[in-house]
């Protein structure tokens, strides 16, 4: 299954994702992976809007930059991150008994 | 692809352009994608699949290319343990100067290759039966020859 980032807003459930359409359109709109921690809050809200693509189309940006607004930041670059890197990573071949498990205290 | 990806950004009134617009930039998402894409074709998976739907499927598709691609692997193997078969069977006719050869019937069935399959029931478990106890009785009395050779010295 495909990470999803969830909230519910105003009584209506958001189900934020990437598909690789939406990566490619979120990189068509400016976002540069390499660039995210010298232009956080420009990367965030790209992300943000292109996080918006698989499930909510229909949206307006004014809409989906209204909710990113007054949603709760903390975490919230990473977490987009995280949803942006997947459907990259899911093409690369892991091999999971030789894989070196981290952790971080 | 261009215009389909233009038109969903900009119909959000989206901007579009900057770093990584063009699809000759590399190291860029969609170039990864686009190298990718034809292998993932060549397994079966559709663009609607590969571009829209769950990324993970193309996790899935890896595994069951890779299941195919073992089973036909079996599948060959399995020929050339039959085609061994029959040669063997046959050998006896292959051989110069022999006096009345006769080769082996082919085999009556196929080799067992599941589970269910390989259990032997009712006549052929008997039979299987059998010929263990007729090994052990040949093997006892080998062992006993054996001993008593010893003994003598």
């Amino acid at each position: 299954m495909e990470k999803t980032l969830t909230f519910t807003d105003n009584g209506k459930e958001y189900k934020l994702t990437f598909n690789r359409k939406s990566v490619i359109a979120t990189e068509n709109m400016g976002f540069n992976v390499t660039e995210v921690y010298k232009k956080p809050v420009y990367s965030l809200t790209l992300l943000w809007r292109g996080a918006f693509l698989a499930n909510h189309s229909t949206l307006t940006i004014e809409e989906v930059d209204e909710i990113l607004e007054r949603i709760d930041k903390t975490g919230l670059l990473d977490a987009l991150i995280d949803l942006y890197k997947a459907p990259v990573e899911s093409l690369f071949e892991v091999d999971e008994k030789n894989v070196v498990k981290w952790t971080m205290n | 692809m261009d215009d389909e990806l233009t038109a969903i950004s900009s119909s959000n009134g989206m901007q579009v352009g900057g770093v990584g617009s063009t699809a000759e930039t590399p190291d860029t998402c969609r170039s990864i994608f686009d190298k990718a894409f034809p292998t993932y074709l060549a397994m079966g998976m559709t663009y609607d699949e590969f571009y829209n739907k769950d990324h993970t499927l193309a996790i899935a598709y890896r595994k069951a290319f890779d299941m195919k691609r073992d089973q036909a692997n079996s599948d060959m193997w399995l020929q050339g343990v039959y085609v061994y078969e029959a040669i063997a069977r046959v050998a006896p006719l292959l051989v110069p100067f022999a006096k009345h050869p006769k080769a082996e019937p082919y085999l009556e069935k196929p080799f067992p290759i599941r589970k269910v399959n390989s259990e032997p029931t009712g006549k052929e478990a008997a039979e299987s039966n059998a010929v263990n106890d007729k090994g052990m009785a040949y093997m006892f009395a080998q062992m006993m020859k054996i001993n008593s050779k010893f003994g003598e010295v």
